[in-house]
């Protein structure tokens, strides 16, 4: 009991996360389910984090729900991205049947202009979707994978790539049955700067699928 | 620059409170030289956003403090440095973000001049510059701020209990322009406030 005690004392303590105020974020999508009909009152959070485990700090910064036509537009104080970065989730509570939404990862530069616009975000059934996951490995320690996104219809994107860590760098997505799916991910080469796109192609059936990139 | 005038603030009026209660009986008189004659208002006040901005639009208002030095005068008129404080609830999360108060400070300096309506009623007109911040507030903690500039002009009419002591009943036009950084379309919206201020305080010499 004093353990949890004392790790309640931490977080509560860890959780003062500073906001540059005068930088005001836009988000905005519309969601649908997979046939493409917008959804009404599916609540989104912008989750501002630093990290996970001991001595992490994370809060919802702004919520909101999707309106008749399914979209949705939130505006929100921005976090110190130096320190920080922004997930967009479903509640947890409010998923019931359905793959979370959850989007991580985000940084400024994903904001254009202040604002970060995603198209769709789609809320799929536990039984329209699968789950695929890609490990990345490099081969010459001076790259580092920076980033990866699905062109496809997907509900979910979990990715991992520590900063000071290559070992261990994935992505995990939930993903529509029996689709065509683009991924899309970047390597930055870190002695000179340089950032190269790459762009794989996959054909998903019904079943779990696992992929391995070596970079 | 905000924590240099909070720094003045704080020496001005710390210095001036010996002066304002050890002075000998004050008069309500236009000296034709420059005079040092202290005298501290305090009160409370309620402002009245307007217009469409972000505090008009997405936060509801709380009654404010206010708290005002007079320093020195001239013919009547007197040049002084104020402050006030108001605590706004947010009302529309997904236009502001999910943090229950903004709260508004600012510190101007004025110009005042004071007429003589009645034999115990007096009416100054007011005008005053100075700078402001927004500030987040959540957890009892300040977040953040937006900093910014503030232009006053307003009046107040005072009922003169005696020769030292007032009432005063104050209306002030105030303009904010803050620091922001958006979307274009949202850039007047986080960027300006106006609001109609009307106060009640008690100034005394």
């Amino acid at each position: 009991m004093k353990k949890i005690s004392f790790l309640g004392l931490l977080l509560f303590f860890s959780c003062t996360i500073p906001y540059d105020a005068e930088t005001r974020l836009v988000f905005q999508t519309k969601v649908v389910n997979s046939n493409n009909v917008p959804l009404k009152n599916i609540r989104l959070n912008i989750n501002v984090y630093n990290n996970f485990g001991y001595n992490s700090s994370s809060e919802t910064i702004s919520y909101g729900t999707s309106d008749e036509n399914g979209n949705i537009r939130l505006v929100f104080p921005s976090p110190i991205f130096d320190q920080y970065k922004i997930n967009i989730s479903t509640p947890f509570d409010e998923n019931l049947g359905f793959e979370t939404i959850s989007i991580n990862n985000i940084e400024k530069k994903d904001f254009e202009n202040f604002e970060l616009i995603i198209p769709k975000i789609y809320k799929l059934t536990y039984e329209e979707a699968i789950y695929m996951s890609v490990n990345y490995f490099t081969t010459n320690m001076n790259k580092k994978i920076i980033s990866s996104k699905i062109e496809g219809i997907y509900s979910s994107v979990a990715s991992y790539y520590p900063e000071n860590e290559n070992y261990i760098n994935q992505s995990a997505f939930f993903i529509k049955k029996n689709q065509s799916i683009q991924l899309l991910y970047e390597v930055k080469n870190i002695q000179s700067g340089t950032i190269e796109s790459f762009s794989n192609e996959y054909l998903i059936g019904d079943e779990n699928f696992e992929t391995t990139i070596n970079y | 620059m905000m924590k240099v005038i909070k720094l003045i603030y704080i020496f001005i009026i710390s210095s001036s409170f010996h002066n304002a209660f050890s002075q000998e009986e004050k008069i309500l008189t236009k000296d034709s030289k420059l005079d040092f004659k202290p005298y501290f208002f305090i009160g409370f006040n309620a402002p009245f956003q307007y217009g469409n901005t972000a505090l008009a639009d997405a936060h509801s208002s709380n009654i404010g403090f206010s708290a005002q030095l007079g320093l020195l005068t001239f013919k009547g008129f007197y040049f002084g440095f104020g402050t006030d404080s108001d605590e706004y609830n947010v009302e529309k999360t997904e236009l502001i973000g999910n943090y229950p108060i903004s709260k508004h400070n600012s510190y101007f300096a004025f110009l005042s001049y004071e007429f003589e309506v009645m034999k115990k009623i007096s009416f100054s007109p007011i005008i005053g510059f100075g700078s402001s911040e927004l500030v987040i507030k959540k957890g009892g903690k300040r977040r953040g701020k937006q900093d910014g500039n503030e232009f006053r002009i307003g009046a107040s009419i005072n009922y003169n209990i005696n020769k030292k002591n007032a009432i005063c009943l104050n209306i002030n036009y105030i303009n904010n322009v803050y620091e922001v950084n958006t979307t274009e379309s949202l850039q007047e919206y986080f960027s300006r406030s106006n609001q109609i201020q009307i106060g009640l305080g008690y100034k005394f010499m």
